[in-house]
């Protein structure tokens, strides 16, 4: 196991060192930053439109990095040939395999995790600076005294060490009023990511990366509406299998639909709604969804191991 | 399971002659497309027969332990087949190979083995130390003992002021020596090695000769391919040839190489001209300098003759009896398969 | 190496020369979208249940994003969209689809019956949006049946739907007592003005307490807005009292004064009411009194010192401050006979326009056409007997379309 992890750690190591991951993760930390521009756009429901759009930015970019990173994964390897010295130590092919998949998993973790700070960080931001919060600074002084540069920025500091206290509060699970319903949902995105960083592996191990890009970008499309194939399915018999062409289609639908993902399960209505009121229980949720990531991304890495076990590389 | 004794045989020599590569009808064939597009020609392969590429066929092979082998042949013969197959980066159609008497693919095996692909190409954004530690993690190495070994391979190499560098800067005389350096990481047994003196200058040939050379005082055994012959005849205790996918000799040079000398080649000064024009036409061939003249010819008798012409007045620059090259021996061996 | 050079040259040359080109381009297409109305490109979305799939489970953002771009169409007021059904059906459905994709987004179903309700005058569409905000969230908020209670109440007068709507709300556990009030209400069919006006004075109190800005002017806007009808429909009903017992309708809101056709009235103090709605904004968001106290005391009559008066006398200060601040009045014209105060001009140009109005009616009736102009009419000669106004009460003269027969008042268009 300690050769997994080594070439987890090297498949990490490279993707820090590749430039795309860099150009992402700024992205979306100026995102996440400036989220609280959308104050002015909206003149209410502003903690709903802000918090909806950080977590799909933290989705996003999450799966952008997963398909960007992992698409060349594999192949990378075979095409320049640094397969061959790896093959030829003492180690199992689907060690590799894992360790790369490890090391995508792990890359795309530390993202999502530094993106989630910050979207933490920059929703207690909001609150520790807002106005009402300048107010009680103000009235906190003692009487007669005026703001001078220096208070301000004294008030500046606090905000940012109680905002990073706040952030890292959140992130381990113990949200505050500010970001209560969050951490789950990023926990499920990242369960979300483990399934498609399989794919992602799995189709690098035999396509070039633009293929594996578009196949991966389709099992994600795929997994997404998943339900509302198996909805037409339902609709397609309700009509009657009259003629052939609805047979087909009918069990066509319910093939894919069955072999493909359902990554709805991973944004639980309830949950998700959550957002915009009071909200709800979330631990049983959460367990089926990590059974679920566990088990298809297992079978998944599994199927990429039996493709790449006895392939002759060029 | 305990490794196999080593001391299974004692030669004259003393040294062990345990046979630690071992392939048995080992072949490999490629199937072909139906359809192929080159160079704006589509070709159709229908017949089965036309959809095979035959890359290596039925070759039984064995490397003792503690020699050099060299296989050589000319590109395309089959020797990168040969090494990929026994590294196990492609799986063979038929037949089968064994590494200290371990099946392909045996851990154990893998770990007494080094190897060096043809024109490497390694992790572009590791630095030399980086990629070194990293592959001894790979071969199970703890830490103090990867980071020791990688130091002192960097120094044996020659690479010593550049391990801080990332990869993607070497040159490719530097990529070959790291190359080596991480094919010798894990102090192997064998050290398998594919053309390793391709692209390189005289000064890193001479090098990598060099060290091939060491490895066997190390008693290590050194199997590599190349298609240098001259370097192969300094360096190889016994090689073998391949040509087309099949294996035409193999055996120690000096068994292959007839003994007999083939001819005689006299540089000599000072010849008085009448000499000179009678042996122009007796001669095999005369190259005539300013001053020196070459003659060559094919019988001791002849040698002795001219020989003797020297003595008044002449004087011999170099006496040369060249027996078979195995250059020579090389082109004989695939004109004839070509032909054959 | 002049080579070199000229090559350089031509190349700048030629970025210089199609950078301007494109920019010339982008400058016509950025005139040409100018004047277009804003609401084109969003009426194409698709149907909610497509939306939905197309979203790929990003339900929650797309639909956030969908309303920041609502937010931005709908800031500024949109008269036309009255007039324009195929226009009212694609807003409708852009409530649908972003209420679809964020069921539980009550902004959305407040905003969309504001939008529909009362800019697009389509109560039915409005109702319809808050009728499926009630089956998503049913029996978990008050706010929606709430919201629908004032349209059936205000609009379309249908109290047994309001009744209906107020039992609904009533099952939300966190619906407030007053909400129960309402069936009283709707029982004694009286006082829809009182409890609109209570409503948003009740808004305007917690949105400034919640500092809610925008939402603000809105609930100040609104409680001008409710004043002002309810005054209007006092001098209405007194009208028609005139009206049935004169046959005609009087010049001058003196004459229903005269005749003492406004029974007991309740008409707000104006201003009286913003100073104390302003007072009242303080003393809650410094906590020292509670919403509900607040509203209670503002609602009060005379006898304790309110701002909503028992009183026998017409409603004169219709243009109170916030009135004025919505409309400010342009200077009147000089040498004009008919300069009034601005303070009573709404009541009179409406009811001089009423006279008019009537009179191209009758005009219309007899020659089955529109006056080509308003001196056609026979109340605007000079000689006529039973003189009409030429111009509204603050001196400008009357925007009439004598293609629809459509007359009203630069000073005051919604009249």
């Amino acid at each position: 196991m300690g050769k997994v992890w080594a070439i987890a750690v090297n498949t990490f190591r490279e993707a820090v060192r590749n430039r795309i991951l860099y150009i992402l993760l700024i992205f979306a930390i100026v995102l996440l930053l400036f989220s609280g521009a959308v104050r002015e756009l909206t003149f209410s429901a502003q903690d709903k439109v802000i918090k909806s759009l950080g977590l799909g930015a933290i989705s996003i970019f999450g799966l952008l990095i997963a398909v960007f990173v992992g698409i060349g994964l594999v192949y990378n390897e075979l095409d320049k040939k640094t397969i061959y010295t790896i093959v030829s130590k003492p180690i199992d092919r689907w060690q590799f395999i894992l360790g790369k998949y490890f090391g995508l998993l792990l890359t795309i973790y530390v993202n999502i995790a530094i993106m989630a700070l910050f979207f933490y960080f920059a929703l207690y931001w909001q609150t520790y600076t807002s106005e009402a919060a300048l107010d009680r600074a103000y009235a906190a002084l003692p009487a007669g005294e005026s703001l001078s540069w220096l208070s301000y920025l004294g008030f500046l500091g606090m905000a940012v060490l109680k905002s990073s206290a706040q952030a890292v509060k959140t992130f381990f699970f113990m949200p505050g009023a500010v970001t209560a319903d969050l951490p789950p949902v990023v926990l499920m995105t990242a369960l979300e990511l483990a399934i498609i960083t399989a794919f992602a592996v799995l189709y690098s191990s035999f396509s070039t990366p633009t293929l594996s890009a578009i196949l991966t970008v389709f099992t994600f499309v795929i997994g997404r509406t998943n339900e509302d194939i198996i909805r037409y399915t339902w609709v397609i018999e309700r009509n009657g299998l009259d003629s052939t062409m609805d047979v087909v289609k009918y069990h066509g639908a319910q093939c894919v639909a069955h072999v493909a993902p359902n990554l709805k399960i991973f944004f639980s209505n309830t949950a998700y709604q959550a957002l915009s009121d009071p909200p709800v229980q979330y631990d049983r949720w959460m367990a089926y969804g990590v059974v679920y990531a566990l088990a298809y991304s297992g079978m998944i890495l599994v199927l990429a191991v039996l493709v790449f076990r006895r392939r002759n590389f060029k | 399971m305990p490794a196999p004794s080593r001391r299974a045989k004692l030669t004259e020599t003393g040294r062990t002659m345990a046979t630690v590569v071992q392939t048995i009808g080992l072949t490999k064939i490629y199937t072909l497309d139906f359809l192929d597009v080159e160079y704006g020609r589509i070709k159709l392969r229908l017949r089965p027969s036309r959809r095979q590429r035959v890359a290596l066929k039925d070759l039984d092979l064995a490397v003792e332990e503690g020699e050099i082998f060299g296989l050589l042949g000319p590109n395309g013969a089959g020797k990168t087949t040969t090494l990929k197959l026994l590294m196990e980066i492609i799986f063979p159609t038929r037949g089968s190979a064994k590494i200290l008497g371990r099946p392909l693919g045996d851990k154990w095996a893998k770990s007494c083995l080094g190897f060096l692909p043809e024109n490497p190409y390694f992790y572009d954004y590791l630095t030399g130390r980086e990629f070194l530690r990293y592959y001894g993690q790979l071969y199970g190495l703890g830490r103090r003992e990867r980071t020791r070994r990688a130091d002192a391979l960097l120094e044996r190499v020659g690479l010593h002021g550049a391990e801080h560098l990332p990869l993607k800067g070497y040159s490719k005389g530097m990529l070959q020596r790291i190359g080596l350096a991480q094919a010798l990481i894990n102090d192997p047994r064998i050290v398998i090695l594919d053309e390793p003196q391709s692209g390189l200058d005289p000064l890193g040939r001479k090098e990598i000769r060099d060290i091939i050379l060491q490895l066997r005082e190390e008693g290590k055994t050194v199997f590599f391919s190349s298609h240098i012959l001259s370097d192969a005849e300094m360096l190889c205790d016994r090689v073998g040839i391949l040509y087309g996918g099949e294996l035409r000799a193999v055996g120690k040079l000096s068994e292959l190489l007839s003994a007999r000398i083939r001819e005689y080649e006299i540089v000599a000064r000072g010849l008085p001209e009448a000499v000179v024009r009678e042996w122009q036409g007796r001669a095999d061939r005369v190259l005539a300098d300013k001053d020196s003249v070459m003659i060559i010819v094919r019988t001791e008798t002849d040698a002795r003759e001219i020989l003797s012409k020297i003595s008044n007045g002449a004087t011999l620059v170099s006496f040369n009896p060249r027996r078979e090259t195995l250059e020579e021996y090389f082109i004989a061996q695939v004109r004839g398969g070509a032909n054959g | 190496m002049k080579r070199r050079i000229a090559a350089l040259l031509i190349l700048i040359l030629t970025i210089l020369l199609l950078g301007s080109m494109v920019y010339w381009l982008q400058d016509r297409q950025i005139s040409r979208i100018q004047y277009a109305r804003p609401l084109r490109d969003q009426l194409s979305l698709p149907e909610p249940a497509t939306a939905k799939i197309l979203a790929l489970g990003y339900d929650n953002l797309v639909a956030s994003v969908l309303w920041l771009r609502v937010i931005q169409v709908f800031g500024a007021k949109l008269h036309h969209i009255r007039e324009n059904p195929r226009e009212l059906a694609a807003i409708e459905n852009l409530f649908n689809v972003v209420t679809e994709l964020d069921p539980r987004f009550i902004e959305a179903y407040k905003f969309g019956n504001f939008i529909l309700g009362d800019e697009g005058d389509d109560q039915e569409a409005a109702l319809r949006l808050l009728d499926r905000g009630i089956v998503k969230n049913y029996r978990r908020t008050y706010i929606i049946p709430y919201e629908a209670v004032f349209v059936t109440l205000m609009s379309l007068k249908d109290y047994d739907r309001a009744r209906f709507y107020v039992n609904l709300a009533m099952k939300a556990p966190d619906c407030p007592e007053y909400v129960g009030r309402m069936l009283y209400y709707i029982e004694a069919e009286k006082g829809n003005y009182e409890i609109a006006l209570e409503r948003w004075i009740r808004e305007d109190i917690e949105n400034f307490v919640e500092n809610d800005r925008n939402m603000i002017t809105v609930a100040r806007n609104q409680v001008g807005n409710i004043v002002t009808q309810w005054h209007t429909s006092l001098i209405e009903q007194a009208m028609d009292r005139y009206f049935a017992i004169h046959q005609d309708y009087p010049a001058r809101v003196e004459q229903l004064e005269a005749e003492n056709l406004f029974g007991s009235v309740r008409q707000v103090d104006g201003m009286r009411l913003v100073q104390l709605l302003d007072m009242a904004r303080t003393l809650c968001a410094e906590g020292k009194v509670t919403v509900e106290q607040a509203v209670a005391r503002l609602l009060e009559t005379v006898d304790k010192g309110g701002a909503i008066l028992e009183s026998p006398r017409a409603p004169r200060n219709l243009d109170n401050e916030m009135y004025l601040l919505r409309h400010p009045l342009p200077p009147p014209q000089q040498g004009k006979p008919e300069i009034v105060e601005p303070r009573n001009g709404r009541v009179y140009t409406e009811s001089d326009l009423f006279a008019i109005r009537r009179r191209i009616e009758e005009f219309h009736t007899q020659h089955e056409r529109y006056p080509a102009s308003l001196r056609e009419l026979p109340g605007m000669q000079p000689a006529a007997a039973e003189k009409l106004a030429t111009a509204d009460a603050v001196g400008y003269p009357w925007l009439y379309d004598p293609r629809t027969g459509k007359i009203w008042s630069y000073n005051f268009p919604e009249l």
